[in-house]
């Protein structure tokens, strides 16, 4: 039995050019900031992993002060989600990369069909995949500058008030931390959303071309 | 499973005494399953991600055949093999870790290693997610090829 797939003709918003537009401006940002934010999200949680190796070994270490233990497992914290920060940016943009490679990638196809050339316009989810990842990696990184902050506000020596307070901190400042990767992972869900949505109109769009009259 | 069996300990601890060695214990063995579980979860991505780039490849190549051009495919980029690189050290440092979590509970020098074993633990899920980065670029790049590619087949015809 086959099945007939309706598409809704309202369903998508459209933008028709002469030729190939090519990438937008975020996507355009995004390609150059993927390898970037891979390279030094690799080296935050690398430095995050030393900083608490150093924190485990000097643990039993009676040179070593309890402010100094905390203080390092403050920074170790800071540097290892400041570089989570980066590789969930890292991946938001390889979203919006492949999100690029479909807008271009389809334009330069109908073009060499010689047919009009319909890209869609930003879609809701695509807005929204923006924001959300924007906001997700400002809340992370502030979370990140935070642990760094509280790491060097535990002075040496440390009264036991002071080590309770940096506890109560780091803590808390878990709590922004899952907030912030929440939003992350919200926001690339919207990113996965927008290719779908592309996706079928591009699918829409190939079965309409055999039909359609070449342009001059 | 993994995750559940990590909140399921996470519970069971909740409700003993705070600064007892079983309540160490079940917390290192929560820590690990989670960690873990985490883990195995981003593997699960990762996997998916490297069958669509598997079938992007076959799914092109037969496309160009059935058209009767010359069949061109990606070599494959050096993206993919540190993508695998990164999920394989990714997921054999979170094993480590949650291996780590358990056997040190009973070693009489936790601290030490309770340390850094959670920064061990994100480490791992880091390490995985970057790997994902790349996998994304890989069909970024092949998604890219594969345009071009029709775009050759339908204004030069080969």
């Amino acid at each position: 039995m086959s099945t007939l797939a309706i598409t809704n003709p309202n369903e998508f918003e459209l933008e028709t050019y002469r030729r190939s537009p090519g990438y937008n401006k975020i996507q355009q940002v995004a390609r150059y900031m993927v390898l970037p934010s891979f390279a030094m999200g690799l080296m935050g949680v690398l430095a995050g992993l030393a900083l608490g190796i150093v924190g485990g070994v000097h643990i039993h270490d009676h040179t070593y002060t309890a402010a100094n233990i905390e203080r390092l497992r403050q920074l170790a914290q800071g540097f290892e989600i400041g570089g989570l920060a980066f590789v969930f940016a890292g991946i938001s943009f390889a979203i919006a990369r492949i999100l690029g490679v479909f807008r271009k990638g389809g334009a330069d196809v109908q073009e060499a069909a010689r047919r009009s050339i319909q890209v869609l316009k930003r879609p809701l989810t695509a807005w929204v995949f923006l924001g959300l990842m924007m906001m997700g990696m400002m809340v992370v990184l502030a979370a990140a500058a935070v642990h760094v902050i509280f790491g060097f506000d535990v002075h040496t020596p440390a009264t036991a008030a002071a080590l309770t307070l940096s506890a109560q901190r780091y803590t808390a400042l878990a709590g922004v931390e899952r907030l912030g990767i929440g939003m992350y992972l919200t926001a690339i869900a919207f990113g996965l959303a927008s290719i779908i949505h592309v996706l079928r109109f591009q699918a829409k769009r190939i079965r309409e071309l055999p039909g359609e009259p070449a342009s001059a | 499973m993994v995750v559940a069996a990590g909140l399921a300990l996470s519970i069971v601890q909740a409700n003993k005494t705070i600064g007892t060695s079983t309540f160490a214990h079940l917390g290192a063995a929560a820590a690990a399953a989670s960690f873990l579980g985490e883990a195995l979860m981003l593997s699960g991505i990762s996997f998916i991600l490297g069958t669509i780039l598997s079938s992007l490849r076959r799914g092109g190549g037969e496309v160009q055949e059935e058209t009767e051009v010359p069949v061109q495919t990606l070599k494959v980029p050096s993206t993919v093999w540190a993508f695998v690189g990164l999920m394989a050290v990714g997921l054999m440092s979170a094993m480590a870790t949650a291996a780590l979590f358990l056997v040190t509970t009973g070693s009489g020098d936790y601290s030490s290693w309770g340390a850094w074993l959670p920064q061990a633990g994100l480490f791992s899920l880091g390490v995985l997610l970057s790997g994902i980065v790349l996998a994304l670029y890989s069909i970024g790049d092949v998604l890219g090829f594969q345009f071009s590619r029709i775009r050759d087949i339908i204004t030069i015809g080969r």
